[in-house]
């Protein structure tokens, strides 16, 4: 079990040792990929052998790290439970999947960038899984961080592009505002209970015996997830990494980087459940980030654009099922959606690939060009849209009743309105870029069996877990009766309205655009929160280095100058003392040896 | 006549050198200075032998005054070499050690 497990965490970290430490095989490349991959794909058998035991009772490893007088302060070890479990398949199953697709997304790539981004990658899964396994708070942040660093690497990997440079800072910049409140929010919590360990505060709160006055603490904590997981308003970092290669937006939007803030949510989640106000803010932010994604996402023309902006939306939607005190939930969405969003990625990188623009408007009939591509998306759009009987539509639902059932009525009429501008900007994509009447310029095609096979397999599992959902029932929440109706009936509204304006064109997309004026024109300038955060971003950091500069110039500069100043102005006139002649330093013996009796006689 | 005009006469004798050595513009006039220092030096020396009837004081003395003739050779060929030199042995213009 534990070796297992260790072989799951190892196998992609000795890759990463092994690619960095032996920079001929990293330059070669293609070899580097294959060291990679086979780590990872090594890791997924592992992991898929643990998940498929069935699991008695939570696993916990630990090895003593920082020893203290009454036990270790902090350990490092294995938390092994069946929500680890399955993360840890998700999280192999798509960095393999994502790996094997780079094989043939980045054939143009020089040998030694592509051994630099099989590096970063294999880093980029060791560091996922070890949040995964975290037994304690600690170890989950140094993964946390971990993480955040293989994002960075990850998306400026093309670092001459400078849109590509600033996103990655942006991206680091943002997501490390909230790991300053998942920082503090760790060490406020020690003091509290005097732990990180997951075990010993679970049956704290298990036992009601958790310190009151937790709520500042855990909304700290909570700030770290908002980071991570994108939640309004530091979203802003999101669709700015899309300037990443798109397998890698794949695996931060599907299994690693925002996945990590949900899942962290689930985990410390009988924390959370001991301060009912954070977890009534989670909800909320969840939904207004759902919804506020969402009519961004309608207006975008940028095809990995439009996916991100879903993505926020749907991590808003987790975040509102973890806030309606439904982990289960959350997770199962995590879970699915990270499926079929990985699904999406590839293949709109299939498509990129074979159209060479990022534009929907420069897209067209595509479905009659890429026929295998075209299928595969459409199914990853219908499992994201919420359709019957597609993963998408039980992990949502699963949400919709977990907040009905939590008494939120405003979040959940956010997130029924979100499904309906789901479907809606989905389709949208899929009927301009995959049908319509435009004909795109050259002559796209499949995306070669490299790239095509993890599409496949990404999307198969997409309608398993659909259909077994659909033949085992639901899982477990009790759904009020109409739910599926209404979530099918939302659904289907928002695709009748993406096929009247894009495929019909009964109704002009500009028309509709006038009808909804304002929102539209917010949308479009994407509510100026991008705009706002630059404006505090720059406000801070110039006023902040203006500041020190300052200090620099005229305090420290300044008191070096001012020392250097006396220094040459007492030596200039020490100098003077040195005459030269012989006789007048005798003489200044004679009087110094006089001084000195005399002293000796005074003080004696 | 005790050992205290004995220490006096030294005293006196030394101040007069140092005053000589510190006041003389003339390089030989300074070591003429330094010579009835080190008299004043060895009166000490003599007048405390025979104060303590130890005869070591006066084999210091001995050994002074054969050092300070080896001393005012070498000083002398100093003072001649720094003549040729800068053909002067005024101390007021050997500064080269100015700062």
């Amino acid at each position: 079990m534990t070796s297992l497990a260790l072989a799951v965490l190892g196998l992609p970290f000795l890759a990463f040792l092994l690619l960095a430490l032996a920079p001929p095989l990293r330059r070669h490349g293609r070899g580097a990929a294959l060291v990679s991959i086979a780590a990872i794909g090594g890791s997924l058998a592992a992991a898929l052998r643990l998940w498929l035991v069935p699991l008695e009772a939570t696993v916990v490893r630990r090895w003593e790290w920082i020893p203290a007088e009454d036990g270790p302060l902090v350990s490092v070890g294995l938390y092994i439970d069946p929500v680890g479990l399955a993360m840890l398949v998700l999280v192999t199953l798509v960095a393999f999947l994502v790996q094997v697709y780079s094989w043939a997304y980045l054939e143009g790539e020089t040998p030694p960038s592509l051994g630099r981004y099989y590096t970063y990658q294999s880093l980029f899964a060791f560091s996922m899984l070890g949040l995964v396994l975290a037994p304690n708070f600690v170890q989950m942040l140094i993964f946390w961080e971990l993480v955040g660093l293989c994002s960075y690497l990850l998306i400026g990997f093309w670092y001459d592009r400078p849109a590509a440079a600033r996103a990655a800072v942006k991206a680091f910049w943002t997501t490390r505002l909230g790991d300053v409140g998942f920082v503090t929010g760790i060490v406020l919590l020690w003091r509290a209970t005097g732990t990180f360990d997951f075990t010993a505060l679970f049956a704290a709160a298990a036992a009601h015996r958790l310190p009151a006055g937790l709520s500042l603490t855990m909304f700290l904590i909570y700030l770290g997830a908002v980071g991570k997981s994108a939640q309004f308003p530091l979203h802003i970092w999101l669709p700015d990494a899309m300037e990443g290669p798109t397998p890698v937006s794949a695996l931060i939007h599907a299994a690693t980087m925002v996945a990590a803030g949900v899942f962290m949510v689930t985990r410390a989640f009988p924390l959370f459940a001991a301060t009912p106000p954070v977890l009534g803010l989670i909800a909320w932010v969840g939904a207004f980030t759902a919804l506020l994604a969402a009519t961004m996402a309608c207006v975008e023309t940028d095809i990995k654009r439009v996916l991100a902006y879903s993505t926020v939306s749907q991590l808003g939607y987790m975040m509102a099922a973890a806030g309606a005190a439904a982990p289960q939930a959350a997770f199962f969405h995590l879970v699915t959606h990270g499926l079929f969003k990985a699904l999406l990625f590839l293949a709109a990188g299939a498509v990129i690939h074979a159209v060479g623009t990022n534009d929907i408007r420069e897209m067209g009939r595509l479905f009659y060009a890429l026929p295998q591509t075209g299928t595969v998306f459409l199914v990853g759009t219908l499992a994201l849209s919420g359709i019957w009987p597609l993963s998408g539509f039980f992990s949502k639902e699963a949400v919709l009743a977990a907040v009905w059932n939590a008494r939120l009525g405003v979040p959940f009429a956010m997130l029924a309105l979100t499904a309906l501008l789901t479907a809606a900007y989905m389709f949208r994509v899929v009927f301009l870029a995959f049908f319509g009447d435009r004909q795109p310029g050259g002559h796209p095609h499949d995306a070669p069996a490299v790239m095509a096979v993890p599409l496949w397999i990404l999307a198969i599992l997409t309608v398993a877990i659909g259909v077994r959902g659909a033949l085992t029932g639901e899982g477990g929440q009790s759904a009020p009766r109409w739910l599926p109706a209404v979530s099918l009936a939302l659904a289907a509204a928002g695709i009748g309205v993406a096929l009247v304006t894009y495929q019909l064109r009964l109704v002009s997309p500009a028309a509709l655009a006038r009808a909804l004026g304002p929102l539209d024109f917010m949308a479009r300038r994407r509510y100026g929160l991008d705009a706002a955060a630059a404006a505090v971003y720059r406000g801070l950091v110039f006023g902040l280095s203006r500041l020190i500069g300052w200090v620099d110039r005229y305090l420290v500069d300044g008191l070096v100058n001012v020392l250097s100043a006396w220094t040459l102005r007492a030596g200039d006139r020490l100098r003077r003392i040195q005459t030269g002649r012989a006789q007048d330093y005798v003489y200044g013996i004679a009087v110094g040896f006089l001084l000195l009796l005399i002293a000796s006689q005074i003080w004696r | 006549m005790g050992l205290r005009m004995y220490v006096l006469l030294a005293a006196a004798v030394f101040a007069i050198g140092l005053f000589g050595v510190t006041t003389r513009r003339n390089a030989v006039g300074i070591l003429l200075g330094i010579e009835l220092m080190l008299n004043a030096v060895n009166i000490n020396f003599v007048a405390f032998a025979r104060y303590n009837a130890s005869v070591a004081g006066m084999v210091f003395a001995l050994f002074t005054i054969a050092i300070t003739v080896a001393e005012i050779a070498v000083g002398l060929a100093i003072v001649i070499a720094i003549f040729r030199v800068r053909k002067t042995v005024d101390a007021d213009h050997l500064d080269l050690l100015k700062g």
